[in-house]
């Protein structure tokens, strides 16, 4: 098929290619893709930001945290975090720790409206930077601006899954068994001289779906049964070299080896990067709705989260991708200034979120909140503190994030647009 | 009474109202309406099309929405948002009573609008304007409803629709997990096929895998399934003290590592009967033909015999008397013990297994509130979540109880925590207190539903047997049963009601009305049949939701609403394995290998980290795919040829020794003349393919055997692959008796050629998606 009807199929489709972009389909498959990569990392269940970079002691106005003062809040360069003395878990790691050893990298932008209170509507907003139904990830428009019609662009493993139309989405699960499927003809995924049909007669087969797949499509015109057809050619298209992930992805006994849960979805992730296909990634853990318990349980869940993003960063780092790949993390929302009844805290509109990577200006932190945890207002040029000026919202972060991945004109955002009315904040570059 | 009629000299529909021409009406609506033009409207479709989107979306919505400024100063007028099912029959009976209601001789929803009787908002619509007139042409039809008769759909007729031996062959695969018989075939081929396919529908309803196939419907639904993983899981969930005989299979409390079998099979059907609990209740309920809304009012649960003994239930006394059956199960009213007195549970329905409690637990501040939003989302067809999706600002609130008091809270917890009420007396764990500790909040309102409120205390207690009552006697129940079926036999969710703010509103709309116009045919015949589920199903089943297949010279936004296009999950593929090719894609311990080891990778759930099923194939399930149909085609082949022809399933026409060439290339005319027979059929059997041997797919097919022959004939190769041998009995896994093994070599070329065609056949799209 040439690239024109592929790209009108594409476009029929559920799994559909917006446009030509810098990379055609062809020169994708045959060159992959080169970076730079995403790792979106979503802590489910809202996170407490005062317990990570933006932290109140408690001599705060509502207490907001009991386990340290205000005057012990730790500092490293400009970061702010809860002191060395706060136990964030066996096998975790402390936000002081974490800022000290990423410092250069790290920016933290605080005070981030979601405008919600609602797991769902907070994730998608975080993600999508709209609070309505219907936008896809940043992952989504991502993959599908880099890499039209690149079945294995978008690789999930939890988090905000939304594609919108724009391409499809992957769950690898039992990694061992994509090895298996990866080589369908053979008997034996490891040899390749025993298959189930001659390669000429595997490729004869896969060549006869194709023409008969094209003519039960030629006419179709039930929009449903349609895209399904579309769809499923391009699942099978001979340039998703699934065989080449495989190559790359870690054995599941190594990934058992990995001790953290987000470790292990890391490791994955960054061998979908080195084998040229995945663009994007969405990882996610939870325990962050800590309604009781929440010294307890939330403490101790941040813990692990800085651990694993800490072990992801090394596995970047051991691919050689460190110049390639930008982490972002972030939260359905925030939680509130206060400890209810049952020691827990509450959804609160106002949350926090970090990245790391290529093309941002590290040892940095944009926005912030008042003593009440409640959002400052920002001068949208300067990003200095200004009580005329505007709150960051999620739609702020996701605008910057498009123009950081070079996708904010690709056709995938234009089908999805940002409110024209979100200011161009300068987020990530001072 | 007011009728419409359609004039055909003028080609213009007339209206009149009790019989009488009103000259009047007719000249606002020819302005408005066209002069009555084209379709008739009654009540409900001029409120839809016209009141709703030209009027009250515009200029009403915004402060008369349950949230809306005007609610919070008690106005009557309650219009609610396109989020809401069924909002356009709850608004209709909201704008009716208001357009009832005079003030001097004059509607007050003809009065307000004006800036008259002190409105709120001032006036927003002038005497003159055509939305003024829209409202009065509402209040004549308040006093004076029209109705209009007939089916106007103009979409359907342009529509290819399966017939009915086509709909029996889809029907009887997804719902029986089977071929239909050649009799269940004749009897549809006649002039009464409709009548005769209703029949057959009918009968695969009661059917076993129909039941299973309910289950999964609604175990996607509720997610219980999440307390299945492995045996005895659910177990967990039951205080011991309370249920003693928790462990009634272990009385000497013997460490796993000494269980007997007999024991590890007690533990595993004790755990599945409290895991199924919900699924098979629903399961209990369509099986015998009770309304539906006993999933929510049952006074009782259900048990098979080990989950009887569980709760400490004699399984005799309630009939269950073989052990083994373990899929079996009864109604019983279940009695927990507590400073050793019997505590009878007030079951209602689902809502009070512990699977249930457990999947949506109640936490210090939750306080019921996902309980109470599930039971919206499951049981109303109303997803709050969508509803309270506007930004909003928590931390500017001030209240100390703002889901009471503040605005951007109240629109969903006036809706939300009278519900979450009713579950008070069910702690997070599931256990049932009657006097709930810590005490139920103040702050929180009465047990209701609706306008509805427990008033007694005494009662609250039994508040979910109550709140059963009330949401099964709601116009949504039937219509979330009717959306859950839906989704999960046509593969995608029902067309939402288009916003009025959507560029493609017309068209969206009017797609949606001819769903609607489907929708409520098969809620009224749900209705006439008791509110039994299984009329939902036949209802969908015989409509053109689930026939269309091809449609001609149609905007295809029109068209949107039918077919059906998604990938089969891995449930349903595994179950049309065995009845198309006679075997099962098994994994080591002869479990079907789709739902297991492929699951997640298929696009299937867990119940618990991924609860949405992939309906869009990706690179890894189309190579799924691709693997399933090798491993089947290289197991099946050798399987059917070693059966005697008229016992086989793919090849009854042609034997491996018939090759379609001889060595000088010749066609050997009967042997062709064979392949393309049983090339034939199985087209029928895998694809439901009726086709005529010159068809261009035949030809294709026998292209694709006829190159594999000659590849494989002109290399001379005659190794069969060990796998691809007759060396095993594919039912059981075991390797035959000497005397029966066959099909080891290759000799004639044509053994692979035949398994290259089976491959081909299973990657169809027909064969992965019908």
């Amino acid at each position: 098929m040439d690239r024109r009807s592929f790209l009108k199929l594409a476009a029929m489709s559920g799994v559909a290619v917006m446009t030509p972009a810098a990379l055609t389909r062809t020169s994708y498959a045959a060159a992959r893709y080169g970076g730079p990569y995403f790792i979106l990392i979503h802590a489910g269940g809202g996170w407490d930001p005062t317990l990570l970079f933006d932290p109140k002691g408690s001599d705060s106005p509502l207490m907001t945290n009991r386990g340290f003062t205000g005057a012990q809040i730790a500092q490293v360069g400009p970061f702010r975090t809860p002191p060395a003395t706060v136990d964030f878990g066996a096998g975790g790691m402390k936000p002081l720790d974490f800022a000290t050893k990423h410092q250069s990298r790290l920016l933290v932008v605080n005070g981030i409206d979601t405008t919600t209170g609602n797991h769902d509507t907070g994730t998608r907003a975080v993600w999508s930077g709209q609070v309505a139904e219907g936008y896809p990830s940043f992952a989504a428009v991502t993959a599908a601006a880099k890499t039209p019609g690149n079945p294995l662009g978008f690789i999930t493993s939890g988090g905000y899954e939304a594609t919108g139309g724009l391409t499809s989405l992957t769950r690898l699960g039992n990694v061992d068994q994509v090895r298996r499927v990866a080589y369908p003809n053979r008997r034996d995924p490891a040899n390749a001289m025993q298959t189930y049909h001659s390669e000429a007669t595997w490729e004869r087969i896969q060549a006869a779906q194709r023409q008969r797949l094209e003519a039960l499509r030629a006419g179709q015109e039930v929009p449903r049964i349609s895209r399904g057809m579309n769809a499923l050619y391009l699942a099978r298209d001979p340039a998703n070299d699934l065989a080449q992930l495989a190559a790359a992805l870690p054995s599941n006994a190594q990934i058992n080896a990995a001790t953290n849960g987000l470790h292990r979805q890391g490791m994955v992730a960054v061998s979908g990067f080195k084998a040229g296909l995945a663009v994007a990634t969405s990882l996610s853990v939870g325990g962050f709705d800590t309604h009781g318990n929440h010294d307890g349980a939330h403490i101790p869940a941040l813990g692990s989260l800085l651990f694993g993003i800490d072990k992801i960063v090394d596995e970047i780092n051991a691919a050689g991708l460190q110049d390639k790949v930008i982490i972002a993390v972030g939260s359905d929302f925030g939680r509130t200034p206060a400890y209810n009844a049952q020691n827990g805290k509450d959804h609160w509109n106002i949350t926090s979120m970090f990245f790391m990577g290529p093309g941002i200006a590290g040892n940095r932190v944009i926005g912030g909140t008042d003593p009440s945890f409640k959002a400052k207002t920002f001068n949208p040029a300067t990003l200095t503190e200004d009580a005329s000026g505007t709150r960051i919202r999620c739609e702020h972060i996701q605008k910057a994030l498009r123009q950081l991945a070079g996708v904010a004109d690709s056709e995938p955002a234009r089908k999805f647009p940002l409110s024209a009315s979100t200011q161009d904040l300068r987020i990530f570059t001072p | 009474m007011r009728v419409n009629r359609k004039d055909d000299a003028l080609g213009v529909q007339v209206c009149q109202r009790a019989g009488s021409l009103a000259a009047g009406f007719v000249a606002v609506t020819a302005s408005l309406l066209g002069g009555c033009k084209g379709d008739c409207y009654d009540n409900a479709a001029f409120y839809e099309q016209k009141i709703w989107t030209q009027v009250v979306a515009k200029n009403c919505v915004k402060c008369h929405a349950p949230e809306g400024v005007a609610a919070t100063k008690n106005a009557k007028f309650i219009q609610l948002s396109q989020s809401f099912p069924g909002f356009q029959e709850i608004n209709l009976n909201n704008i009716s009573e208001i357009a009832k209601v005079e003030y001097e001789g004059k509607s007050v929803l003809l009065r307000k609008p004006l800036g008259e009787m002190s409105h709120g908002g001032g006036p927003v619509l002038s005497e003159d304007s055509d939305e003024y007139k829209l409202l009065e042409e509402m209040v004549k039809r308040v006093k004076e409803p029209v109705t209009c008769s007939g089916d106007d759909s103009t979409v359907i007729a342009n529509l290819g629709q399966l017939t009915a031996e086509q709909t029996l062959r889809k029907a009887t695969l997804q719902l029986a997990g089977r071929l239909p018989s050649e009799a269940e075939l004749s009897a549809v081929r006649g002039e009464d096929g409709e009548m005769a396919l209703g029949a057959a529908i009918d009968a695969l309803m009661n059917e076993e895998t129909f039941y299973t196939v309910l289950k999964e419907i609604y175990g996607d639904v509720m997610l219980t399934g999440r307390y299945g993983q492995y045996d005895g899981q659910a177990l967990g969930l039951l205080n011991a003290t309370e249920y003693p005989q928790r462990n009634w299979w272990n009385p000497t409390n013997v460490p796993d590592n000494m269980l007997t079998p007999q024991q590890i099979s007690d533990r595993k059907w004790s755990g599945y009967g409290v895991a199924a609990e919900p699924l098979e209740l629903i399961a209990y309920v369509a099986r015998n033909n009770k309304p539906f809304s006993e999933i929510l009012t049952a006074d009782y649960t259900v048990v098979n015999y080990q989950s009887a003994k569980t709760y400490g239930i004699d399984p005799a006394a309630i009939g269950l008397t073989n052990p083994g059956n373990y899929y079996e199960f009864k109604p019983a009213k279940v009695s927990i013990t507590r400073a050793g007195a019997q505590i009878a549970l007030p079951h209602a329905g689902v809502l009070t297994s512990p699977v249930w409690m457990n999947r949506w637990p109640t936490t210090g501040t939750n306080l019921n509130r996902a309980r109470a939003r599930m039971t919206y989302k499951f049981f109303l067809a109303t997803d709050l979540l969508a509803v309270a999706e506007r930004p909003i600002d928590p931390s500017s609130v001030t209240s100390t109880n703002p889901t009471r008091d503040d605005q951007y809270c109240t629109s969903c917890h006036n809706i939300l925590d009278p519900m979450a009420s009713t579950f008070q007396s069910w702690a997070a764990d599931g256990r049932f207190f009657p006097m709930p500790t810590p005490a139920w909040p103040l702050a929180m309102p009465q047990p209701g539903f609706g306008a509805k409120k427990i008033e007694s205390v005494s009662q609250y207690p039994t508040a979910l047997s109550w709140l059963g009552q009330q949401v099964t006697a709601d116009t949504r129940f039937g219509m979330s049963a009717l959306n859950n079926l839906y989704v999960g036999l046509i593969g995608s969710e029902p067309l939402p009601y288009p916003a009025a703010d959507d560029p493609a509103f017309d068209e969206k709309a009017t797609a949606w009305r001819e769903q609607n116009r489907i929708m409520q045919t098969i809620l009224t015949s749900y209705t006439t049949a008791n509110q039994n589920v299984k009329a939902l199903v036949k209802g969908l089943i015989m409509s053109p939701i689930y026939r269309t297949v091809s449609s001609k010279d149609q905007a295809p936004g029109l068209v949107e609403p039918f077919g059906t296009g998604r990938l089969l999950i891995p449930e349903a593929l595994a179950r049309h394995l065995y009845p198309t090719v006679g075997v099962r894609w098994v994994r080591y311990d002869r479990q079907d290998a789709l739902p297991t080891d492929y699951n997640l990778l298929y696009g299937g759930i867990d119940f618990e980290n991924v609860t949405k099923r992939l309906t869009v194939p990706n690179a890894i399930i189309g190579n799924v795919g691709q693997r399933m149909a090798n491993e089947i085609s290289c197991a099946a082949t050798p399987w059917d040829f070693l059966k005697p022809q008229a016992q086989r399933a793919l090849f009854k026409f042609v034997e491996p020794s018939q090759y379609p060439e001889d060595e000088n290339g010749f066609a050997v005319p009967n042997a062709v003349g064979n392949i393309k027979q049983t090339i034939q059929h199985l087209h029928a059997r895998l694809l439901g393919e009726n086709l005529e041997i010159g068809d261009p797919e035949i030809e294709r097919t026998y292209s694709l055997f006829l190159e594999t022959y000659r590849e494989l004939q002109k290399k001379k190769d005659q190794t069969l692959p060990y796998e691809c041998q007759g060396r095993w009995d594919q039912n059981t896994g075991m390797a035959l008796p000497m005397d029966k093994i066959g099909i080891t070599d290759d000799k004639f070329y044509t053994v692979r050629a035949w398994q290259a065609v089976v491959a081909y056949l299973m990657l169809d799209w027909k064969y992965l998606y019908e």
